[in-house]
């Protein structure tokens, strides 16, 4: 669905809107419009929205050819909306040098439309769209024109009418104006972003998607109705909260950690403690969100993949308390590093099968997952652990984080008074980053932080720092930023910690990203190690090295930080799994003391 | 007349190998299954995450990219089949490797002599672009349909797409079965009075007795790992030949 947004009067503004995901941009220089603009704001805002990647379109009403041409030549436009009668009447001159978009007026079209180039736009003023029949819509219901144009709707468009119009007239694309405008002329980011959401549920912005074969497309359908129709509903939240806190611990302590903060600094900071959950981690209630789904849609077979092992053993855990049968793939690599999770979910029931394949790290374990789903859908649940690849999954993981950032708020207010500066948490695929920030988001003076491997240091196949090294592309169902070489493929990745080494970072994150929301850093392994050897001895707690990431940031920016800067910390999991692979490695001097 | 709508006048024969595969050979393994009979040749662009492929076509992709095959190598060598064969050329790919410059990509094959194109992480709502591209390009935009797929959709997919249908007659991923799957008349006949294209039908085919009842319920049938394990077990041009001849030359039922 391609989205345009008409008469835009601000560049910044106009740069957002391309960046949260409008395909076009459209500007009015017609006295007799509200949101006429000068050419030197045209140029202004052409450059801000081709910057963000996306093209403007001059939207003509009443200009002289004269005009029309000359603002074309000076934005050096190439495709231009034909709206008014007027103008209409130049479209034979127009068509050959243009890509135009039509606005209909019921009239047959001219014959030097091109349908391999050109739109038709239905500029709706009343309440319905009478002329556009989905089946014969592209050429205006005239008989003797067979040309089939991809076409636009326009006008009238609400957040409470735009699915059912999508849905009755079958557009290629939408375009928004007065909708999404605070006052006459003015846009709203705000709601121009609630639009794009509307309109393209399965995206973040630019980001997400559904990019999978036609194999999966039934079950990931099904799935989205189950978590629509089941996970939404109180019944199932009911039920989900009484698990979270009976079973898996909730709500987990928010610490604050005065000794590591005076290694640090002039600051506060602030754990927030996903450690101490059940089997050691954030994924757990995830984990126990998707195997309830699961059981209630009847499925009895678990498929999840795991790097670090914890998603692995959450999911293996949720699958013994719900009797279901839980298969686990994970790459031979990290079946190695992670031996204490491997034994844990061997001892659970699940089958662990090590996948050697490709990197032998988690990608490969997700491709292995997503064959075996494809194969076993029927009967099988595709448990995936991080807020990534195809739609429903990115929104539905999100959603049974949410509970860390809920939490994370309440009890921030209660212990400090006010609420954090800034939210730090580290990001493989990006769940528990995305559970805490859920939070805060809303706040815009709260920064939120997420901090990805920097492994070995720069250069690709060094870490896993996908902002800074990568540009987005299509992997595991999603189009998100991804580490990959100019060819477009895949690269391997490198990062001490098993759970942040991946190719691909959750979609809502890019968003963030590309839209500001949040800033991403990276820290190296050996950053890393230190600020894990910080916390163990100021504070008596045994980070995962995932979460390490997090506070290895906070702790190499804390002398920049203005003295009693309060920082809220996810402690996404505990380190008792990292322990063997580190005191063989890393930490060896340790175990001759 | 386009080669693919020549080509399903009769029944297609496709044959798939991995670009690439083979190193030099490459290009001798694609003319040696057209000898064979195949009249529709499937290159497959390698990508180094292949979620819908099996082991065998896994393993090929690997080969293919530790020998640096890139989209310029595969251009060259459609080019250099589309000049020593009339065989319909149809290019097989995930969606990452080219969507950075879609269109030109398009317009590259097009012009190396390609008929149509399968993206198979691409699925119908997140494809109109290329079915645009392809459509402007006079390509065939190529859509598969499934067991899971409804047939309501199979419907939608052929009047969406052109040249044939792309039935993958099982659950999983592609590779080598010894078997079709008992129900595959009803299941091919339901999809053929569904689908307004002509219907291959492909996954795990790999011997003659199997493509002589596909061709006799269906207006085509594909063969891929089976011909690419042919080059892992290093097999020569002239032996995969041999090989295509002896599933290919079949009369159907």
């Amino acid at each position: 669905m391609l989205i345009k947004i008409c008469g835009l009067t601000n560049p910044d503004t106009a740069a957002m809107a391309a960046k949260s995901g409008a395909d076009y941009i459209g500007l009015l220089f017609s006295a007799c419009s509200p949101r006429q603009i000068s050419l030197d704001k045209a140029r202004e805002i052409s450059k801000a929205v081709r910057d963000a990647g996306s093209e403007v379109v001059a939207v003509f009403v009443d200009e002289s050819l004269e005009e029309l041409e000359q603002i074309a030549v000076a934005l050096d436009l190439k495709i231009i909306q034909l709206h008014g009668g007027k103008v209409r009447a130049f479209c034979d001159v127009l068509a050959p040098k243009y890509q135009i978009i039509y606005v209909a007026d019921g009239k047959s079209l001219p014959a030097s439309l091109n349908p391999n180039k050109d739109f038709i736009m239905y500029d709706n003023k009343s309440s319905t769209y009478p002329e556009i029949d989905p089946k014969n819509v592209q050429t205006c219901g005239k008989s003797g024109d067979d040309r089939k144009f991809r076409y636009f709707v326009a006008g009238n468009l609400s957040t409470d009418n735009i699915q059912e119009v999508i849905k009755t007239t079958q557009p290629n694309g939408v375009d928004l104006s007065s909708s999404v405008e605070i006052s006459k002329g003015i846009k709203d980011i705000k709601k121009i972003r609630e639009f794009i959401k509307l309109t393209r549920p399965e995206r973040y912005g630019r980001f997400g998607g559904r990019f999978v074969p036609e194999l999966l497309i039934k079950p990931l359908q099904e799935l989205e109705t189950a978590f629509k129709e089941v996970v939404l509903t109180k019944p199932f939240q009911a039920e989900f909260i009484d698990i979270l806190k009976n079973y898996t611990g909730r709500p987990t302590a928010l610490t604050e950690v005065k000794n590591f903060a005076a290694a640090l600094g002039d600051i506060r900071v602030f754990l927030k403690r996903e450690d101490l959950l059940h089997t050691g981690a954030h994924k757990i209630n995830n984990a126990v969100g998707q195997c309830l789904l699961a059981k209630k849609m009847g499925k009895i077979r678990i498929i999840a993949e795991t790097g670090a092992g914890q998603h692995g053993l959450a999911t293996a855990t949720a699958c013994a308390m719900f009797g279901l049968e839980c298969v686990v793939y994970m790459g031979k690599i990290d079946v190695a590093r992670q031996a204490p999770n491997v034994a844990k979910m061997r001892l659970l029931g699940a089958k662990v099968v090590s996948v050697a394949s490709g990197s032998a790290t988690l990608k490969d374990a997700v491709n292995e997952a997503l064959r075996d789903w494809a194969e076993s859908y029927e009967t099988s649940h595709y448990c995936l652990g991080s807020a990534l690849g195809p739609y429903p999954f990115p929104q539905m993981v999100a959603h049974f984080h949410a509970v860390i950032g809920k939490e994370a708020h309440e009890q921030f207010l209660a212990q400090a008074g006010s609420q954090p500066d800034m939210v730090v948490a580290c990001v493989g695929g990006g769940s528990n980053a995305i559970g805490i920030f859920q939070g805060f988001m809303h706040d815009p003076k709260i920064s939120l932080i997420g901090v990805e491997a920097g492994g070995k240091g720069t250069g690709l196949g060094n870490n896993a720092a996908r902002f800074s090294e990568g540009f987005p592309g299509v992997l595991h169902g999603s189009y998100t930023y991804l580490l990959q070489t100019s060819g477009g493929q895949i690269v391997d990745t490198y990062s001490i910690s098993a759970g942040l080494d991946y190719p691909a970072v959750g979609p809502e994150h890019s968003d963030l990203y590309l839209t500001d929301r949040a800033k991403y850093y990276s820290v190296t392994d050996k950053e890393t190690l230190e600020a894990f050897q910080l916390l163990i001895k100021t504070e008596g707690i045994i980070p995962a090295l995932e979460s390490s990431h997090a506070l290895a940031y906070v702790k190499k920016i804390a002398s920049s930080l203005k003295p009693g800067t309060k920082v809220l910390i996810n402690l996404s999991g505990r380190g008792d799994k990292d322990l063997p692979q580190l005191l063989e490695g890393e930490l060896k001097h340790v175990t001759s003391i | 007349m386009s080669r693919l709508s020549k080509v399903f006048k009769d029944s297609a024969k496709i044959a798939y190998l991995t670009a690439g595969d083979g190193g030099e050979k490459s290009i001798d393994y694609f003319l040696a299954l057209a000898k064979g009979g195949a009249n529709v040749l499937e290159i497959g662009i390698p990508f180094s995450d292949p979620v819908a492929d099996g082991p065998s076509i896994q393993l090929a992709m690997e080969r293919a990219l530790s020998t640096g095959t890139n989209i310029d190598e595969v251009l060259k060598l459609v080019a250099g089949v589309r000049a020593r064969t009339d065989a319909a050329i149809i290019i097989f790919t995930y969606y990452n490797p080219i969507f950075h410059d879609l269109e030109n990509f398009l317009k590259k094959i097009k012009d190396a002599g390609a008929d149509g194109v399968l993206v198979v992480d691409l699925p119908f709502e997140e494809n109109e672009n290329l079915r645009f591209l392809c459509n402007k390009l006079d390509l065939a935009p190529i859509m598969v349909a499934s067991p899971s797929t409804p047939l309501e959709r199979v419907k939608l997919l052929s009047e969406n797409s052109s040249g044939f249908l792309y039935y993958a007659c099982r659950k999983g991923t592609t590779g080598v079965k010894s078997d079709l799957p008992e129900d595959i008349p009803q299941q091919i006949k339901l999809v053929k009075e569904h689908s307004s294209l002509p219907v291959a039908v492909g996954f795990g085919v790999s011997n003659s007795d199997m493509v002589k009842k596909l061709l006799s319920i269906a207006d085509g049938c594909v063969i891929g790992s089976y011909f690419v394990n042919a080059i892992a077990n290093g097999k020569t041009p002239h032996e995969l030949e041999i090989m295509a001849k002896e599933v290919f030359n079949v009369i159907p039922d």
